[in-house]
């Protein structure tokens, strides 16, 4: 469903920052991509949700070519998590939720009876029903990682990409989150980054190496958990446990 | 609970245009008190226009470039409006219709201005775009004070320009193209509450925004298109005038009014309460008439010095 042919990316001209010669992401399933700071994770994740323009080569989502697909209409096939929020006013919860689905609002910006009801619904599922009636500036860190997952659910579409959706969130939280992204497997393709390995390998059905903007190696858990120490340039331990890796630095 | 605190906002607004145009009527004889509540209302009309777009511009401007502390005024808009129609007044006569172009064609130039500075000034946006706008200001209060001076004018005139003032001759020839201006004004404000469901998006995050289906880049040059145009047509009725549009939206906000409809509607509210008030002010308080900036920066300096302390870390 997503399909990059030579893609090509520079912030500064001359200088390649993302190379991507050929990568098929398919329907249904997690997708995690791993990498150090600055390989280009998240400047991949921008280029697919069509933040970032100005690249070389095709990105195609469901057969159509990025280029031509608009705003509105790539609303109802993505929906993103960016890794940082800035709220520079403060927000009502619900309406934040809400604005999920702002490709189908009408004119005064109402949704129907039954957009009210999934948002009820998902807010119950999610565990953050007790948040309606608060704002955003009063929630922790975590709770507002669920007010966002919530929100890209609510939008629906066919991919969900989430940059670093675990860092600085805790155990509690960060448990719930994992969770739901299993649940959303089977009918939707989550794309995440994370520096998380433990999680990003335990839950992935296929993760993704970046280096410097290549992509060094790709594959299943047990392919990728011996690939890791070429992609991170380190040494990298791990104890493998009824089917799970547990990853430990060591010192 | 949004509803009971607009509520308030509507119940003052009422109280303010009533002591405002009924405040000593009775001191005159009758056939005198027609013509007397006849200029007022027209006055009145025009504070309140003003207050309700001044306020609901500032509100909007600060969601765009996502800082309290901006408006029309502080961002050098309306300096260049001014300019643009003391320009034209001079070259064209007071042509109203040529003038207020003037004032826009100047309006967009001085934005471009403030933006291009501070797209090259490596500070932070909230901060950078502040000196931008002081800079173009006082550039444009320059050229208005050299235009004034060159066409003779009285040095009164350009208190009543530079600070704002309702005190100009309202009923005049130009009756019809003066409403014509007002309608137009009150239906781009009208648009702009349809646009308040894009305001709110873009408030939240821009990637998410744009991923939500809102195209970030044309609904912010269109929104702040129609600012301009609203600025440039209220300042060259009734000069500039500043601070009411950081006030309001700051106090709506810290009363819990966050949606930008709310925002706006409460905004044309309290702008529109808040200049009647200084406006009646600046009528009653001495025996000559004061410029309402006046009025409006010595009552709102430790207010925007709070909004400065709350949000510049």
């Amino acid at each position: 469903m997503v399909n990059i042919e030579n893609l090509k990316f520079s912030y500064t001209k001359g200088k390649e920052f993302l190379k991507i010669e050929s990568l098929s992401i398919k329907e249904n399933g997690i997708y995690s991509i791993v990498g150090e700071n600055g390989s280009g994770k998240t400047t991949f994740l921008k280029l697919i949700c069509k933040l970032i323009g100005g690249y070389e080569g095709k990105i195609y989502l469901f057969g159509k070519d990025l280029r031509m697909i608009k705003e509105i209409e790539l609303a109802g096939i993505i929906s993103y998590i960016p890794q940082k929020i800035y709220l520079h006013y403060d927000f009502p919860v619900y309406d934040f939720i809400k604005y999920g689905r702002y490709s189908k609002m009408d004119l005064f910006g109402n949704l129907t009876f039954k957009d009210h009801e999934d948002i009820n619904f998902l807010m119950e599922k999610l565990e953050i029903e007790h948040l309606k009636k608060r704002n955003c500036f009063s929630l922790s860190g975590g709770e507002m990682q669920l007010v966002q997952l919530a929100r890209s659910i609510f939008q629906g579409g066919k991919i969900l990409i989430m940059d670093e959706p675990f860092s600085n969130i805790d155990f509690r939280h960060r448990k719930k989150i994992i969770e739901i992204i299993q649940e959303l497997k089977g009918e939707k393709t989550v794309l995440i980054s994370s520096h998380d390995l433990g999680i990003c390998l335990n839950i992935s059905d296929i993760v993704i190496g970046l280096k410097k903007g290549n992509i060094v190696g790709i594959g299943n858990k047990d392919y990728m958990k011996n690939e890791l120490q070429r992609i991170f340039d380190t040494e990298i331990n791990f104890l493998e446990d009824n089917g799970k890796i547990y990853f430990y630095e060591g010192v | 609970m949004k509803g009971k605190k607009l509520l308030i906002f509507l119940t003052f607004f009422l109280l303010t245009s009533f002591i405002y145009i009924d405040f000593k009527l009775s001191s005159f004889e009758n056939d005198v008190k027609i013509e007397i509540i006849k200029l007022r209302i027209f006055r009145y009309l025009l504070v309140i226009l003003s207050g309700m777009v001044l306020t609901s511009s500032g509100a909007v401007m600060q969601v765009l470039f996502k800082n309290p502390l901006l408006d029309p005024y502080v961002l050098g808009i309306s300096g260049g409006g001014l300019f643009g129609f003391l320009l034209s007044s001079i070259l064209f006569k007071g042509n109203l219709l040529i003038s207020i172009f003037f004032s826009f064609f100047f309006s967009v130039l001085s934005a471009l201005l403030s933006l291009s500075f501070s797209s090259n000034i490596k500070s932070d946006r909230k901060v950078s775009i502040l000196i931008s706008g002081l800079l173009v200001n006082i550039l444009f209060s320059s050229f208005v004070i050299l235009l004034s001076m060159f066409s003779k004018r009285d040095i009164t005139f350009l208190f009543y320009a530079l600070m704002g003032s309702f005190n100009h001759v309202f009923i005049s020839k130009n009756l019809f193209l003066y409403i014509s201006f007002f309608v137009t004004v009150i239906l781009s404000t009208v648009f702009i509450i349809f646009k308040s469901k894009e305001l709110d998006i873009m408030s939240i995050d821009e990637d998410i925004a744009s991923t939500s289906g809102v195209n970030v880049k044309s609904n912010f040059f269109l929104i702040l298109l129609i600012i301009i145009y609203q600025t440039s047509v209220i300042v060259s009725f009734v000069g500039m005038v500043g601070f009411v549009g950081i006030i309001i939206p700051n106090i709506l906000r810290m009363a819990g009014i966050l949606k930008n409809r709310d925002l706006i509607l409460g905004s044309f509210l309290g702008g529109a309460s808040l200049i009647l008030v200084a406006d009646f002010i600046s009528k009653y308080s001495f025996s000559f008439e004061i410029p309402i900036g006046v009025v409006l920066s010595i009552f709102s300096l430790p207010f925007i010095f709070w909004i400065v302390k709350n949000n510049f870390e």
